[in-house]
């Protein structure tokens, strides 16, 4: 007998153990199931949802002068505001109070905002969407999970006409879709469909550097303006050779992680060895190849270089490590060049020397690459409205007011007007004082909210900063590749031992620390081994059918 | 012992060597080994205060060292601004951790007791039950579901102790203590004199454990204390923050953007507002703080359970 209860016990814990062993495998297998589910529950919901909205449509063409309903007509609803940035703080309380005064009469909701820590936004606010936690307004961007979350099914389409909510975004965003570049439109789109709206922010970002112009003069390095023509990295090497000699201490050139006059088209796929050439030729044709970087002659003189700066002393020894602090040695202005993306009309530079606290920093930028559009930088920054959101046509009108209202705008980026903040009315372009920088700096920043160009600037920036930086794109060329994202799913276990192998090479390639001639045959080699060529071809693959999609 | 005889070095000469006595040039080098082992810990500690207390350009310029040219208490002046969620982060953790380390003593205490036990019954049974846990673990999904969703404890102080008020592994190792420490014999003249169970267990085994008790109570409270993860998974608002937490998001973040920065061009600027490094030594300093000075209270337990024993001779 006792021995039976035994043996059921430890069958029992067998299975429990089983059970617990396939607990990921679970997690990620429930959300495909109940989906499914959804969707076969969804016919019955979706027509009802439809008759609704042909009814406000309907109200639309009554009156066409008031493009939102009525706020009075709305039934109170508090929206759930995701928000990437540092951390929570003290004053939200105070920001959610007077922002949900103030969109009350307006569109009859309040808003409650949650801060997630950029570095535990994977594990939180990805962990939140899947396990179903309501929310109206979600942040979300190709470098966080955007293309992953509308896979899983965690956001609702905007402008879908067969979806549940209909065109949403041609109900209640008209503002955006009237101020947005239609490129970023296009460039966030999934299968031709939005799941984002994406924030009006700067759409070319050339790569480039940041000079020291006090270095500069001192030793007679004359850079070219953007509109005289680009730079190569080698162009730099005499001035580099002129400080290093009279600074022996300094090493001129500041390395960031990249080089500024790559070539090629960022964030064509998430791991970047494979990508295709984004500038086009002269007579404005691009070459859709689809390439292994480190195998073009452009990898191996670039490295070359750097391989000779860091013998040479130009590069700082640590480089090649990730924990290497180049904001910190730019905020002493010990340097000449420093890569940096751009942003056009010295804007960044700006920003930089902002940002670091250092007012004494004179810095200029030198451009490397030409304006062209891609999918990573239509995608950098977008909000998203979850499936979980009880009213997402509210979610919408709230969203379609950031790319309206700059007083709106204004709460949402400095606080409590008077408290927070308050306009600068001594300075001639009415700009904001910041008082208390609390929420300020605990929020993800101005590139994460609608609209940046109705921003208001700080007296720290330049009046004419967020005009600048959409205009700046305006002449930009689209990129063939434009919208298209590479789904890794199928090739996920060869992504991830390839990204072992570039964790091992690249950094110290870029960086100059080991020798190129030797390593970067064997990177590739090692490449090869992870699996490189199979992900190539399944990259080649989806690039053709979604070019097909396009076309027809 | 020895001491004693190093205190007086003239009656030493004349005095037998001791049989237990260290050699000379044995005590030296384990001094020395010891002092090296110190140091490798106070060190690092002597780095991080003087950091947090050396300007930030100084800092960029000449890196961390053991001595500063000049001191300034920006960095701390900073930390306890006004408004600053620090002091909010202070209250929490040293309530979460006083409430979490007394429930976890008595939780733990009470679980383990019943199991030292032969006579208990199912007392195999309830080993497996928290030994299992320690083997296997459902994830993070599910923990987040459960707290959130059943036990509600999300966004509030019980975040921050209550999933970690029990642990299988302090349980197995006061089961052992009990069964080593407290002796049928005690317990059956317990009985015999006519207490009752719960009284020979809080009169008579509790006292017997203390030096048990002590550890857990230290290792749970230090559990609790340095435990961000809970406060990461379940604690959205800043009023229910810990300072792990404040921690860990600070440099969290500046490893993500950093790692980012080449891939999002707007990163780039929110990495440079970053806190600096001095502001984040100063953090790391600050959290050390009162749960320092639990070791030495707890440390006289900690003699007393080896060097006592509950049947004398």
């Amino acid at each position: 007998m006792k021995k039976r209860i035994i043996a059921a016990l430890l069958a029992s814990a067998l299975v429990m153990a089983l059970a617990a062993c396939g607990g990921s495998a679970a997690t990620t297998a429930a959300p495909t199931t109940t989906k499914a589910a959804e969707k076969t529950e969804a016919p019955a919901d979706d027509d009802g949802k439809e008759t609704d909205a042909k009814e406000t449509d309907a109200k639309e063409t009554d009156a066409p002068a008031t493009e939102a309903p009525d706020a009075s007509d709305l039934p109170e609803y508090t929206l759930k505001y995701v928000e990437i940035g540092n951390q929570d703080c003290s004053r939200r309380e105070a920001v959610e109070a007077v922002i949900s005064e103030y969109i009350k009469p307006l569109i009859n909701a309040s808003i409650e905002f949650q801060i997630v820590a950029w570095g535990d936004w994977s594990e939180k606010a990805i962990t939140a969407l899947q396990s179903g936690q309501e929310m109206d307004i979600v942040f979300t961007a190709d470098w966080q999970h955007y293309l992953r979350s509308v896979q899983s099914g965690s956001f609702n389409a905007l402008n879908d006409p067969e979806g549940p909510y209909g065109d949403l975004l041609a109900k209640y965003g008209q503002d955006i879709l009237s101020s947005l570049n239609p490129a970023f439109i296009t460039g966030t789109q999934i299968n031709g469909i939005n799941y984002a709206v994406p924030t009006n922010k700067e759409l070319a970002v050339p790569n480039g550097w940041l000079y020291n112009i006090d270095k500069a003069e001192e030793y007679g390095f004359v850079p070219l303006k953007e509109s005289e023509g680009l730079m190569k990295v080698q162009d730099f090497e005499p001035y580099l050779e002129k400080m290093k000699e009279a600074e022996p201490s300094s090493y001129p050139y500041l390395f960031s992680g990249g080089n500024g006059d790559e070539p090629w088209v960022p964030g064509f796929t998430n791991f970047g060895v494979i990508t295709m050439v984004q500038d086009p030729d002269e007579n404005g044709n691009f070459d859709e190849t689809i390439v292994n970087m480190w195998e073009s002659d452009y990898a191996m003189q670039l490295c070359q270089t750097m391989f000779d700066w860091a013998q040479k002393g130009y590069i700082h020894p640590d480089a090649a490590l990730t924990t290497f602090n180049d904001s910190d040695i730019f905020k002493t202005g010990d340097f000449l060049i420093y890569q940096q993306p751009l942003k056009g009309n010295n804007i960044k530079a700006q920003e930089r020397v902002n940002a670091s606290g250092n007012k004494n920093l004179n810095i200029g930028e030198i451009y490397g690459q030409k304006k062209v559009v891609t999918t990573t930088h239509t995608g950098g920054s977008m909000l998203a409205i979850p499936v979980t959101s009880a009213d997402p046509e509210r979610a919408m009108m709230y969203i379609n007011m950031m790319h309206r209202d700059t007083d709106l705008l204004n709460m949402m980026l400095y606080g409590v007007p008077g408290e927070d903040w308050e306009i600068d009315e001594g300075d001639e372009y009415k700009r904001v004082n910041i008082i208390n920088a609390e929420w300020s700096g605990a929020h993800g920043g101005a590139w994460t909210f609608g609209n940046t160009a109705l921003q208001t600037p700080t007296t720290m920036e330049d009046p004419e900063k967020n005009r600048l930086l959409q205009e700046y794109a305006l002449d930009a060329v689209p990129h063939p590749s434009l919208g298209f994202r590479f789904d890794q799913t199928p090739v996920e276990a060869l992504v991830a031992a390839l990204n072992n192998v570039r964790d091992a090479y690249e950094r110290s390639l870029y960086a100059g620390a080991i020798d190129p001639v030797e390593n970067i045959p064997k990177f590739n080699d090692e490449m090869r081994a992870a699996g490189l060529d199979e992900i190539m071809a399944e990259v080649q693959k989806q690039y053709d059918e979604w070019k097909a999609n396009l076309a027809g | 012992m020895s001491t004693t005889s190093l205190a007086q070095p003239v009656k030493k000469a004349k005095k037998p060597k001791e049989l237990n006595a260290v050699s000379p040039a044995a005590n030296v080098i384990m001094h020395a080994v010891f002092i090296l082992l110190c140091l490798t810990v106070l060190i690092p500690l002597w780095v991080i205060i003087v950091a947090s207390l050396t300007p930030e350009m100084e800092l960029i310029e000449d890196g961390y060292k053991l001595y500063a040219k000049s001191l300034t208490p920006e960095a701390y002046g900073f930390l306890f601004r006004e408004g600053s969620i620090i002091f909010t982060a202070y209250k929490n953790t040293i309530i979460a951790t006083l409430v979490g380390m007394a429930l976890s003593v008595v939780s733990i205490s009470l679980y383990a007791y019943p199991l030292s036990r032969k006579e208990f019954r199912f007392r195999r049974f309830f080993t497996f039950v928290s030994f299992f846990t320690m083997l296997f673990n459902a994830g993070v999904v599910p923990f987040y579901f459960v707290s959130r969703q059943i036990l509600k404890i999300d966004n509030s102080i019980f975040a921050l102790f209550l999933p970690l008020s029990f642990s299988a592994y302090w349980v197995i190792v006061m089961r052992t203590f009990y069964t080593s420490n407290v002796p049928d014999g005690v317990i059956e003249s317990a009985r015999i004199d006519g207490a009752s169970e719960w009284r020979t267990f809080i009169q008579i085994v509790l006292p017997l454990a203390k030096p048990g008790l002590a550890t857990v109570a230290l290792f749970s409270a230090i559990s609790i204390w340095n435990n961000f993860f809970n406060c990461m998974l379940l604690v959205d608002t800043a009023e229910h923050y810990n300072l792990q937490y404040m921690i860990y998001s600070t440099l969290s973040n500046a490893r993500f953007l950093s790692e980012m920065a080449t891939q999002v061009s707007s990163l780039g600027e929110t990495i440079a507002r970053l806190p600096t490094n001095a502001f984040r030594m100063a953090m790391a300093g600050v959290t050390m703080g009162p749960i320092i000075l639990a070791y030495p209270f707890f440390q006289k337990y900690f003699v007393k359970g080896i060097t006592l024993g509950a049947i004398k001779g």
